[in-house]
């Protein structure tokens, strides 16, 4: 099976090198979405052996995403992983997160840090609006998940064409939801292990970002 | 009375401008309905104030509520949601423009050329 892994990245320099290394020793196929960086990102990806795609201006997460999708289908991918580029994720879990998709029993699965004990030291603050997030997606998806902002995730071939990322920003963590739900999808998860350390946490998410992700995520759903 | 009929029109207008956008996809059926029926609530409080004299007393807020304000808090609502759209339409030409470029004359990992993406070409 021709594996491709997504790495969307802006200014991630200090960590992509060794993560694209990482991930390298298991999959050949990594691919670098670089989201307008000014940092030398793309160089260092090039570097450690990953395949890079270089946006010239910033366009968000989303975007980045579904252009690192498009080409990992262009280049014939049968499974493709989408992976953070901070160091929070264990290249040990995308064997885990596969394996299901292999079997060909799903579609989808979803990496999730709520199942078992596997999110280390995750900031308080954090951990109560992404359970918001997960409650809030009950209603909005219909998808009963115990995540849903986690970068970890895999889709077969199939389904990485049927979904359909619009958002460019971080709303695009909700629509892969709505999405999976749209086209019923069959979706597994999996338990991940998050490790927040002082350079992730840095980078990720502003915990009060929050609510502009909620409001960007509403007026999406208006709009066609 | 021409108030009336200035606010009718100017509703009957703002009606088939969103039913337009509706038309031509950019928005969705439920964003039609609400605009729709935003603007019957505003005309039918330019011809029968009264009502809003009584809601206005139900809320507490006293007296009736000061037409003019109100339709221009309502225009300027309907100016941002008109810019929001467009804006966001903007947004992603941008986006799939920087793709493009960004796939475009890349090679994929098999060393093929990547002229245009599968994808879009459909």
């Amino acid at each position: 099976m021709n594996v491709f892994v997504i790495i969307p990245a802006l200014n991630e320099a200090q960590s992509i090198g060794r993560v694209v290394r990482d991930v390298r020793q298991r999959y050949d196929h990594v691919v670098v979405v670089d989201d307008g960086s000014d940092d030398g990102t793309a160089d260092v990806a090039r570097e450690a052996g990953a395949h890079v795609v270089t946006h010239f201006i910033n366009r968000g997460q989303g975007a980045s995403l579904k252009t690192g999708i498009q080409f990992a289908l262009d280049s014939g991918a049968d499974l493709i992983v989408t992976y953070d580029a901070d160091g929070q994720h264990s290249s040990n879990d995308i064997v885990k997160l596969l394996e299901p998709l292999e079997r060909g029993k799903f579609d989808v699965a979803l990496g999730s840090r709520f199942l078992g004990n596997s999110a280390l030291n995750i900031p308080t603050f954090r951990k109560i609006m992404l359970k918001a997030a997960v409650f809030f997606t009950r209603f909005a998806s219909g998808l009963r998940v115990s995540d849903t902002h986690n970068g970890l995730r895999a889709f077969s071939r199939e389904a990485a064409h049927k979904i359909r990322i619009r958002q460019d920003r971080m709303a695009h963590a909700s629509e892969i939801l709505d999405e999976i739900n749209r086209h019923q999808l069959r979706y597994v998860e999996v338990p991940v292990t998050i490790t927040y350390t002082e350079y992730s946490k840095g980078k990720g998410q502003s915990s009060l970002a929050f609510g502009k992700v909620l409001f960007k995520y509403i007026l999406g759903r208006l709009m066609k | 009375m021409i108030i009336k009929i200035l606010i009718s029109l100017f509703a009957f207008f703002a009606v088939s401008r969103a039913y337009l956008r509706f038309r031509d996809g950019s928005v969705k059926l439920a964003a039609l309905l609400i605009w729709s029926v935003i603007w019957a609530g505003i005309v039918f409080f330019a011809w029968w104030p009264k009502f809003s004299d009584i809601i206005a007393e139900s809320v507490g807020v006293g007296r009736g509520v000061d037409v003019l304000v109100y339709i221009s808090i309502i225009a300027l609502f309907y100016g941002v949601f008109r810019i929001y759209v467009k804006l966001e339409f903007i947004e992603r030409e941008i986006t799939s423009l920087v793709r493009r470029l960004a796939l475009n004359g890349h090679e994929d990992a098999k060393g093929h050329h990547i002229e245009q993406s599968e994808r879009e070409r459909k």
